[in-house]
């Protein structure tokens, strides 16, 4: 009796961390959206007025339609960087193969912010990108478009987020068995042709996996934006974070936040829907 | 001649897996490369397949040297062990895939996978995916997938090694009807020698990274020339001695005749083989008491384990046809045996 009342009781201990600090921060959060804000003090009546401002809003809208844009561009720059890389470590073998993959993920281990100013500095005026295109000839002089625009923010979160797409990738490319590719060549299909009909299609969970992954996490990012954006790098992650570092208009921002989180949300389902029609 | 390895070898590293091996295969051939595991004959079915290279020497097909072509674009095709179908397509489009992308003109081939996949039984499952299909259906699949490709030589890689024993028998059944109706040569690698001895027109058995032996399954079974063969093939019973006259041998159990031609030299150690079913209950110049030890009932036959009187650690294996209440053999009984000197051979280490 004892023994199963200790059983009740350690699963409900259990299930409450991820309920606690999961559910009810998400849940005080929507109840939030549903308040409103007056002079910076929280009003407890509810209204949907937050959304209403929000859809009826070109520059709230704009720039949130412009951030998922913008997501899509990273997501789909990581997989083109991303996919030939994974491809790589795949096709090495043995202790080399364990090697590249080890760099490739060890991005995972350094703090974000070194990174983001490490990023910074190479796409600097000095930076290494400008001193090689100078050297290569393409620029003339010494040029500003690398840095502290939307296309800054693009290449940075691309390179930053690269390690979380080519783990998926790799792992897919890890799980087709040998023979598929054995059998593709054996029925006289080249190189080009066993990639695009076997290894492609096999991949592409994984692929489809890394990609929710950057653009998950490029949804939610708001320091990138605002380390190498400058003015006109502006994300709906940094308008959430002035509604409450600045504007101090919490449930405003909660409502936005709620929005960022459907969006996610429906990525999601969308990228699992993708992966369940594949047959592997 | 159709394939030919030339003292083809393989090393990784200083392991050599093959030590210099010639085959031939004609034409329509059903060729059996038999042995156990690590006994080299899967690298020899890679190396016609082009999966690996030769260490030395080389594969002529039809008198052209194959030896450097790569895998894609050798006219033969493999049936592999887990069969290697395609996840992502369905039946047609994996029995497709082979004349989608040799490029051959879709409305002949369309014809041609319609003919291979009615050969094979499997015209109902065309939109199946693979993993609803039943491991024999996936055996088809993958053995349509080879045929629809029309190449010179079919390689199968123990494709019923993963099927239980009802379905590999008929199994072996279809794949042996389907090479007479499409007249091509397989190349079937198996480490089981029923299978072996059922199917093959010949059969190469390997050990060690070496043919121990070559010939019909008749020829391996009765006339085994190595001790590894007379045991590999069923069961056996190997009575050790010497060759002390040309048809003589001296064993534990008394001096024994044999009635068939061999090259060895009297003087030297030998094996003597008699099939158990090639042992008799009966009284002759030479026959052999023995003890029942076991009986073991088989329905059209009776298996008898016995121990010799005359050396009791020397077991003897015999098989008894149609047993009838009357003369059911005891265990404990004492009996004697005989054999025709014409079923027994010798056979060197």
């Amino acid at each position: 009796m004892q023994t199963r009342f200790l059983r009740i009781a350690l699963f409900l201990a259990a299930a409450a961390v991820p309920l606690v600090l999961i559910l009810v921060p998400i849940g005080s959060f929507l109840l939030l959206s549903l308040f409103r804000a007056e002079k910076h003090q929280i009003i407890h009546d509810f209204t949907l007025i937050n959304y209403v401002n929000f859809l009826g809003s070109w520059t709230y809208l704009g720039t949130f339609l412009g951030t998922l844009l913008l997501c899509l561009e990273v997501m789909a720059l990581s997989l083109i960087l991303g996919y030939p890389i994974a491809w790589f470590i795949w096709r090495q073998r043995g202790s080399r193969q364990y090697l590249l993959l080890l760099l490739a993920v060890v991005p995972l281990f350094m703090s974000y912010i070194v990174k983001l100013y490490t990023l910074r500095s190479m796409l600097g005026l000095n930076g290494l990108i400008n001193q090689i295109l100078l050297g290569i000839g393409i620029f003339q002089s010494p040029s500003r478009v690398l840095l502290f625009n939307q296309r800054a923010v693009l290449m940075t979160m691309a390179v930053i987020y690269l390690p979380f797409v080519i783990l998926p990738i790799f792992l897919a490319l890890e799980r087709i068995p040998r023979s598929l590719l054995h059998a593709s060549t054996d029925l006289g299909a080249g190189a080009w042709d066993t990639f695009r009909r076997v290894v492609l299609p096999l991949s592409l969970p994984g692929t489809i996996a890394g990609g929710l992954f950057a653009f998950v996490l490029a949804l939610g990012d708001f320091i990138t934006p605002q380390m190498v954006g400058g003015t006109t790098g502006f994300t709906i992650g940094r308008v959430i974070f002035s509604q409450f570092g600045l504007a101090y208009d919490w449930p405003f921002g909660a409502a936005m936040a709620s929005i960022l989180l459907a969006t996610a949300l429906a990525g999601i389902v969308a990228a699992g829907y993708a992966i369940t029609r594949q047959r592997v | 001649m159709a394939l030919e390895l030339r003292n083809i070898t393989k090393r990784y590293g200083a392991v050599q897996v093959l030590h210099p091996t010639s085959i031939n295969v004609t034409n329509g051939e059903f060729l059996t490369l038999l042995g156990p595991s690590g006994s080299g004959k899967t690298t020899v079915l890679r190396l016609i397949g082009g999966f690996t290279d030769p260490s030395d020497g080389s594969i002529f097909f039809d008198g052209i040297n194959m030896t450097r072509l790569p895998a894609n674009r050798r006219p033969f095709n493999t049936v592999f062990q887990d069969y290697a179908l395609f996840p992502h397509m369905t039946v047609a489009q994996n029995v497709s895939y082979g004349p989608l992308v040799q490029r051959r003109p879709p409305g002949a081939a369309g014809k041609l996978i319609d003919e291979t996949l009615e050969i094979v039984g499997l015209s109902g499952l065309r939109a199946r995916y693979p993993s609803q299909l039943s491991g024999g259906q996936k055996q088809r699949v993958a053995l349509a997938r080879a045929i629809v490709c029309e190449p010179k030589v079919i390689l199968l890689d123990e494709p019923l090694a993963a099927l239980d024993a009802n379905l590999r028998r008929q199994m072996q059944l279809f794949l042996k009807q389907i090479q007479r109706r499409i007249r091509t040569t397989f190349v079937f690698v198996t480490h089981d020698q029923d299978e072996a001895i059922t199917m093959s027109d010949r059969i190469v058995v390997m050990n060690h990274g070496r043919i121990e032996q070559q010939g019909s399954p008749r020829d391996l079974y009765y006339r085994p020339r190595t001790r590894f063969v007379a045991n590999f093939f069923g069961d056996n019973n190997l009575l050790e001695g010497v060759l002390v006259e040309a048809q003589v041998v001296e064993t534990a159990l008394g001096r024994l005749p044999i009635s068939s031609s061999h090259n060895t030299p009297t003087g030297r150690k030998v094996f003597l083989s008699i099939r158990p079913e090639s042992l008799k209950l009966g009284q002759g110049p030479f026959s052999v008491t023995a003890e029942i030890e076991e009986v073991m009932f088989g329905g059209a036959s009776t298996r008898l384990l016995l121990h010799a009187e005359a050396a009791p650690d020397i077991k003897l294996d015999m098989r008894l046809p149609g047993e009838t209440r009357e003369n059911a053999p005891k265990i404990g009984e004492r009996v004697s045996l005989i054999y025709d000197p014409l079923d027994a051979v010798i056979v060197e280490e």
